[in-house]
């Protein structure tokens, strides 16, 4: 398909900086999108959540911009902006006027190159309090909010680069000090362990001299850390029961799958749909529809670059079983494999799939993360139609084959309102 | 080679001319009036039809009602069961959504371009032959109930209700609670449900807005042919708006075991097509904005007190509000509440050139990526269609905002920034501020159930 085919350039400067430009000139707008390739994976022994934080820290001012210039430049000058940090990537975007590119430019070379000179205890000790507000406002001030650690905490072992929070625990956020955020910088925050995309409207040439001018100087100097670690299986299946601030009982069932990109999880991504993906999903017609039993009911595919998941996760109506909810989920489950998957079933999904690659195409920093995405994980920003064709190439029995992964080991998590610890 | 100065950040010559987009004006054979913006650049349609009909029309004791009505209005239409009708959504790549708010039901649909028509075919279903069966009736009528239990878990979401029901005033149903309370939607009836779609919902309230890749021409000729007519019309305006009395309280819910405590502060304000709209458009940037504004500088960059901060105008038809929204470090509330209080009045003393300049640029320059996405566009003409907005609103908007003056800034602050008729929420652990609340000058302080009803009064 034509618009999910993108005309782009990609190069690497002598050190190391990759790069990827992507001209679209229907609006006077550019994104700049840096990823860096170091996530919570990275997070040092009882230092969780360091990646986290240093994705705050980069917004506290370089050697020529002072803490909140950053935010002012961009903002003054019609932008938005923001950062993100999974377990494998730190990810920095602005999407600005085209006119101001060099900004934005200018700004994001700086930090890559003069972070510490502007790191100081103040601007640490700050950044320690507002995540920690964040932990507490996201996570431990939600009901259920302490779901994905769990998830995440069980499924992976302890050696696992995914087995702690992106957030970090809390006493690990307290510990922070110069020397680990100086440390971490000095490892991971070097051109060569970067790629940045320019998205948007600009002249080809310009970019690049800009991108020499503004990045060119900054040495990589350190190679950068590998990421050992031995993968566990799952050997036994492990429950959990968390009694916690909720009204509703809510379980989640997690088996563990594959890495992202592998081939399976296109049949695994469009078995979610089947099961849940709408009204008609298996799931949801007979738990939430038919029987009653759940609120609501929802399955999907995780997957990083060390590892992934399968979760079904269902919220209980009041005075319904989570024993029953599983029974029927196992059952359906077992139904879909040992029989036939419809093939409106499978066009249904994959309908809606293709309409999504092109509903994703209209936004700028959608289309630049992306770029960074598929560059990330698999070298090539031009995807999108691959991507697409590997969805459109899943067959009903590549499907029923996921039966292999829910033969195994799986957790069973469970929230349930704390009045009732003790009397289960 | 040259070094490179950093010291200074790049000269930037602007020289981009930003243009808009045509508005087109549509008008159905029937009389319905629609927005149209073409935009060919993908092969897609954003399309919503707007009916002016809402939870103010909630009868007494029975809220909640319009809200299970916009539920239950696709759960079964045309002769094709809720299970039939959205397998033909799905099997058409399209989405529809139906939401509903205090004063608009939105029809959103999102198709591909070829698609279109089948979509809007089974829009024409969906608002003309609704089935509102029995069955379907009780089980969303029970989502809904727990869906309410699951609310008094969320603080966040306890503070929103709380101060929207007491900002617009209890008497008022401006500000009540859509999905309703819970006594009152246990009692709904199916048949309330079907009074409400024939009484509320027909072509004479409604409108419609659309971004899409196909012409005008193409998109009025599948409007005549499958929306122009559906409903009786009925008489049935949206309810006058009674003034609350005039005062300063405190709402607070004791929860004990919250880790945060939510903060919400704010004033009854005018409608949106009041004359100070720029001034106060320009004024909240620097206040409580953006990320680089004052309040959130403060208590986030500055004290480190919580995560974020941030304020701003929401507006109903004929009024509308201000509110500044956070969360922060339980032991912080009494500072955190004094800093914003001390914001709220420092904007009214003064404002820099600077800080106005930054402000208006930073509105100025943004305003071209406000039309990237379909969804974007027509959000834009949301905008125009439910404020009923001059049709040069766009055209105007930057040199309304350019004009703006310091003086005007701080007149629109003091204007719309009252602190006698502050409604404060706070929802936490109490002992984190009980003993501190004379500091304030309350009229009233009120401690509410997760429900947002009064217990005690004082």
């Amino acid at each position: 398909m034509k618009i999910l085919s993108l005309d782009y350039q990609k190069y690497s400067l002598q050190n190391g900086l990759e790069v990827i430009l992507y001209q679209d000139a229907s609006l006077p707008i550019a994104v700049v999108n840096l990823w860096y390739n170091v996530g919570s994976g990275r997070d040092p022994k009882n230092k969780t959540g360091l990646a986290h934080l240093f994705e705050h820290m980069m917004f506290q001012g370089s050697k020529h911009v002072k803490k909140g210039e950053h935010f002012k430049f961009i903002q003054d000058n019609g932008g938005t902006l923001n950062a993100s940090t999974s377990f494998d990537v730190t990810n920095y975007y602005e999407k600005i006027p085209s006119d101001f590119l060099e900004t934005a430019l200018w700004l994001e070379s700086d930090r890559m190159g003069f972070f510490l000179e502007a790191l100081t205890d103040e601007t640490l000790a700050n950044q320690i309090d507002v995540v920690k507000n964040e932990r507490l406002e996201r996570y431990d001030n939600q009901p259920y909010g302490l779901t994905w650690e769990k998830v995440f905490g069980l499924i992976f072992g302890e050696n696992h680069p995914y087995h702690a929070p992106t957030i970090g625990y809390m006493n690990d956020i307290l510990s922070y000090t110069r020397k680990d955020v100086g440390e971490f910088f000095n490892a991971y925050y070097q051109p060569r362990n970067a790629s940045l995309v320019i998205a948007g409207d600009f002249e080809t040439g310009a970019a690049k001299d800009l991108v020499e001018k503004y990045f060119g100087g900054i040495n990589s100097v350190k190679d950068v850390p590998q990421l050992n670690f031995e993968e566990s299986e799952l050997v036994e299946s492990k429950s959990e029961i968390v009694y916690d601030s909720v009204s509703l009982e809510k379980i989640l069932l997690i088996w563990k799958t594959e890495k992202i990109f592998h081939g399976n999880n296109f049949s695994l991504d469009i078995l979610s749909d089947i099961l849940t993906g709408s009204k008609n999903g298996r799931l949801y017609n007979i738990l939430v529809l038919q029987q009653e039993l759940a609120l609501q009911v929802s399955a999907f595919q995780y997957s990083g670059k060390y590892g992934g998941f399968f979760c079904i996760t269902a919220t209980a109506k009041p005075g319904k079983s989570l024993d029953e909810i599983k029974k029927i989920t196992l059952s359906e489950m077992s139904q879909l494999f040992n029989k036939d998957i419809t093939t409106e079933e499978l066009i249904r999904s994959k309908n809606g799939i293709k309409a999504n690659f092109i509903y994703g195409m209209q936004s700028l920093d959608s289309v630049a993360n992306h770029l960074n995405h598929y560059n990330f994980y698999l070298g090539e920003p031009n995807y999108f139609s691959n991507e697409l064709a590997l969805y459109e190439s899943v067959e009903k029995e590549s499907v029923k084959l996921c039966a292999n992964y829910f033969d195994k080991s799986h957790i069973d998590l469970r929230f349930v309102p704390k009045e009732k610890e003790g009397k289960l | 080679m040259m070094v490179l100065d950093r010291t200074t950040p790049p000269e930037i010559v602007e020289q981009t001319k930003f243009h808009l987009p045509e508005i087109q004006h549509i008008v159905s054979d029937g009389g319905m009036k629609g927005l149209f913006i073409q935009k060919t650049k993908l092969p897609m349609v954003q399309f919503t039809m707007i009916v002016s009909t809402g939870a103010v029309l909630d009868a007494d004791g029975k809220s909640g009602l319009a809200n299970l009505t916009a539920i239950l209005i696709d759960e079964g239409a045309g002769g094709l069961t809720s299970l039939e009708l959205n397998n033909q959504f799905e099997m058409l790549g399209s989405s529809i959504h139906i939401s509903i708010n205090h004063e608009f039901m939105y029809f959103t649909l999102v198709s591909l371009e070829e698609k279109f028509g089948e979509t809007l075919a089974l829009l024409n279903k969906i608002l003309t032959k609704p089935h509102f069966e029995e069955k379907e009736f009780l089980r969303e009528r029970s989502k809904v109930l727990a869906q309410l239990l699951q609310i008094k878990d969320e603080p966040d979401t306890i503070a929103d209700k709380v101060f929207e029901t007491h900002v617009f005033g209890s008497q008022n149903k401006l500000g009540h609670f859509n999905l309703g309370n819970e006594k009152e939607v246990e009692s709904l009836t199916n048949e309330d449900v079907i009074n409400f779609y024939r009484s509320h919902i027909s072509y004479d309230k409604a409108g419609f807005i659309c971004a899409g890749s196909l012409s005008s021409d193409e998109l009025k000729s599948l409007v005549n042919q499958f929306i122009d007519k559906f409903g009786e019309a009925k008489d049935s305006a949206l309810p006058a708006f009674v003034p609350p009395v005039k005062k300063r309280c405190l709402y607070y819910v004791h929860k004990p075991e919250a880790q945060q405590m939510e903060i919400r502060v704010g004033n009854l304000s005018d409608k949106r097509s009041n004359g100070d709209f720029y001034a106060k458009t320009v004024m909240n940037t620097i206040l409580g904005g953006q990320f680089n504004s004052r309040i959130n500088f403060k208590l986030r960059e500055t004290k480190g007190f919580t995560y974020g901060a941030s304020s701003l105008y929401s507006y109903r038809k004929e009024m509308g509000y201000f509110l500044l929204t956070t969360s922060v470090q339980s032991e912080h509330t009494i500072e955190a509440v004094q800093d914003i209080f001390i914001e709220f009045n420092q904007i009214k003393e003064s404002i820099t050139n600077d800080e106005l300049e930054a402000a208006k640029l930073s509105i100025i320059r943004r305003f071209p990526s406000n039309f990237e996405t379909y969804y974007q566009l027509a959000s834009g003409l949301n905008t125009l269609f439910i404020y009923n907005l001059k049709p040069s609103y766009f055209n105007e908007y930057i040199s309304k905002i350019r004009s703006v003056t310091v003086d005007d800034a701080i007149n629109a602050a003091k204007k719309h920034i009252v602190d006698e008729e502050m409604v404060v929420v706070l929802v936490g652990n109490k002992i984190h501020f009980a003993d501190h609340l004379s500091e304030f000058n309350f009229d009233e302080i009120t401690e509410l159930n997760e429900c947002g009803d009064a217990l005690t009064s004082g």
